[in-house]
């Protein structure tokens, strides 16, 4: 990994959560390269949007939730 | 609720405690245990299972973890006897050599990435991630469950996963990029 990052790590850096963890003269590094970079923000938004969809499709109660609170409930209380 | 709050209220065996933490606590974890490869009979099993131990040992819970991190932590090592062992677990250099012949020899992209980035989530996008996330490994759907999903910490993940903090990034940029390149040949090809 040199000074000046690459695509390659700054893709890196957006899906393993390195970003938030690196210091401060990287991340300032790193935000330069994704204002010059179309394609590393397309990546970027790409990762963003993956999480966003998680949350949403496996965050959200199921439609069963409801029946199984009460099975669990009536046995933890029995 | 916070947490104090609720353990003293449950240590006091309080009208309403145990259903409060049912009400909070079914919903979260019986998605993790479905996310971690389990039948849907399993899951409620295992949640059932977690919040019993928790109930039973009440009284000796010191507040050393928070009691969401306890209760996923609990679960994790329930699902992880149940399921079968790395069923689902892959080459995993499979990834990484797409990854890397993303790139040219200087780390520039060779084409552009494509996918999903500004859509609304809507049921046929939902089913292509739930059909992509079946080629993840069970400890990169765990660590990408409880870190993006579940928003824990990376300090409580790799407790409740029992790695450490550079094994879990590996693992959700696994996770990551195994999803966004199988998302991309279906958004190719759609």
């Amino acid at each position: 990994m040199s000074w000046i990052p690459s695509c390659e790590d700054v893709a890196r850096a957006v899906s393993d959560d390195s970003y938030n963890e690196s210091p401060r003269s990287r991340r300032v590094m790193l935000r330069l390269h994704m204002a010059v970079c179309w394609f590393c923000r397309r990546y970027a938004a790409q990762i963003r949007w993956i999480d966003r969809a998680a949350r949403e499709t496996w965050g959200a109660p199921a439609p069963g939730d409801a029946e199984v609170k009460r099975r669990i409930l009536a046995r933890l209380k029995s | 609720m916070n947490d104090k709050d609720r353990v003293s209220d449950l240590k006091a065996r309080l009208p309403g405690a145990v259903e409060s933490l049912v009400e909070e606590f079914t919903s979260p974890l019986m998605a993790a245990a479905r996310s971690w490869g389990l039948s849907e009979r399993d899951a409620e099993e295992a949640v059932q299972d977690s919040l019993t131990d928790f109930l039973t040992a009440i009284d000796r819970f010191e507040g050393r973890s928070t009691l969401k991190t306890f209760l996923f932590g609990v679960l994790y090592h329930k699902c992880s006897e149940r399921r079968r062992k790395n069923k689902r677990e892959q080459a995993t250099e499979d990834m990484e050599a797409a990854f890397a012949g993303r790139f040219g020899s200087l780390g520039v992209w060779n084409s552009l990435p494509r996918g999903p980035e500004e859509e609304a989530v809507n049921g046929e996008l939902r089913a292509w991630l739930e059909e992509c996330a079946k080629g993840l490994s069970d400890e990169q759907r765990s660590a990408f469950q409880l870190k993006t999903v579940e928003s824990l910490s990376t300090e409580d993940s790799c407790k409740i996963i029992g790695v450490s903090a550079t094994n879990l990034g590996v693992l959700m940029f696994r996770a990551r990029n195994k999803l966004r390149e199988c998302l991309e040949k279906k958004w190719i090809n759609r």
